[in-house]
């Protein structure tokens, strides 16, 4: 059976874009098989939406619903009972994964009290490092803004690091 | 050439450029000669480039977390979290489609359209042969994949779930 366009194209879309998204949902989840799950949902919403009317700018469409849809999960993650503390044998506090896994905890506390718009902005910029001319034309919106939405949400990336966060060595 | 240090406001209008590194250099050197004499935008300008290193250091660690954490390149084996994200897959088409579907039973997912469709061309199959005789709703969630692999969504969409769970790359993007 020939493909049709519809496939051709979701399916071009999904092999251009598989990485960054699950990229996307990675740098926020920390966890492989949930950032599969992401870029499961994620596409499986790109193609609903496909059949009807697909997004002008398809890549900054994807990186805001995988955002979102990475945050829900971390809400999810929230609402479980809590296992409670690792063994001290385990749980080292001063060790390099633990210090990871309390950055991307406040980064992602930190993106979930940004507006859709600032979150946007934030992974456009950092993670992607589009220029804000380019972020401001997929967004719809004036150079300006997206700068003021730029500093806001690094404020709140900032005033959410953990204490003593050193960029060089983790920790000062 | 303008060598003269940003005033206040300029330093704060130029903020945004400066951390993103689009300052063009003769602006970039009067913007950091202008922190000189205020020592609070500096801390500012410091505390928010800090916080973009720390965004940036979770990049740092992707590449070597993912290929720690993948496992063997499997092309047929995506282990039990693949067979639950293709279910989870199934479910979801059924809660997209399923109500209309289970109402006209199986045979009518997309793509079969009214009357006997190419969907319709499965639809004696047993649904407990697809699923091993889970619930009804799993049934026919997999019935409809099944009929859908005839339809030109549902083929996209299966194909798109074999790339997510058995490529080797999407293992370690």
């Amino acid at each position: 059976m020939p493909e049709t366009s519809l496939e051709s194209d979701a399916l071009a879309i999904f092999q251009r874009h598989r990485r960054d998204v699950y990229g996307w949902a990675q740098r926020i989840l920390g966890d492989h098989h949930e950032a599969l799950d992401v870029v499961q949902d994620v596409f499986l919403k790109w193609f609903e939406q496909a059949q009807f009317v697909a997004p002008v700018s398809p890549r900054a469409w994807l990186r805001t619903v995988t955002t979102n849809r990475a945050l829900d999960l971390v809400r999810v993650r929230h609402r479980r009972p809590e296992a409670g503390p690792l063994p001290r044998e385990i749980a080292r506090p001063g060790d390099e994964t633990t210090r990871r896994d309390e950055l991307r905890a406040a980064i992602t506390r930190a993106m979930e009290a940004l507006s859709e718009q600032q979150r946007a902005v934030l992974v456009a910029k950092v993670y992607e490092g589009l220029s804000f001319a380019r972020i401001a034309e997929e967004l719809d919106i004036a150079v300006p803004t997206a700068k003021t939405h730029y500093l806001r949400a690094l404020e709140h990336v900032r005033d959410r690091l953990p204490r003593g966060w050193n960029p060089r060595g983790g920790e000062s | 050439m303008n060598d003269t240090p940003m005033s206040r406001d300029e330093l704060k209008t130029a903020l945004a450029d400066y951390l993103a590194d689009e300052l063009p250099p003769e602006a970039r050197q009067r913007f950091e000669a202008g922190l000189r004499d205020h020592a609070d935008l500096a801390e500012e300008a410091r505390s928010l480039a800090n916080a973009v290193r720390a965004m940036r250091a979770l990049d740092e660690e992707l590449a070597p977390a993912q290929a720690a954490a993948a496992p063997p390149p499997a092309r047929h084996h995506a282990g039990w979290r693949g067979a639950g994200r293709l279910l989870r897959l199934a479910a979801m088409l059924a809660l997209a489609f399923g109500l209309g579907y289970a109402a006209r039973g199986p045979g009518s997912g997309p793509g079969s359209g009214p009357g006997p469709g190419p969907g319709a061309q499965t639809a004696e199959r047993p649904a407990g042969e697809a699923t091993g005789g889970s619930t009804l709703e799993t049934r026919y969630a997999m019935q409809y994949l099944a009929d859908g692999q005839r339809s030109g969504l549902g083929r996209a969409l299966v194909a798109f779930s074999r790339a997510v769970n058995e490529s080797p790359s999407s293992q370690t993007p």
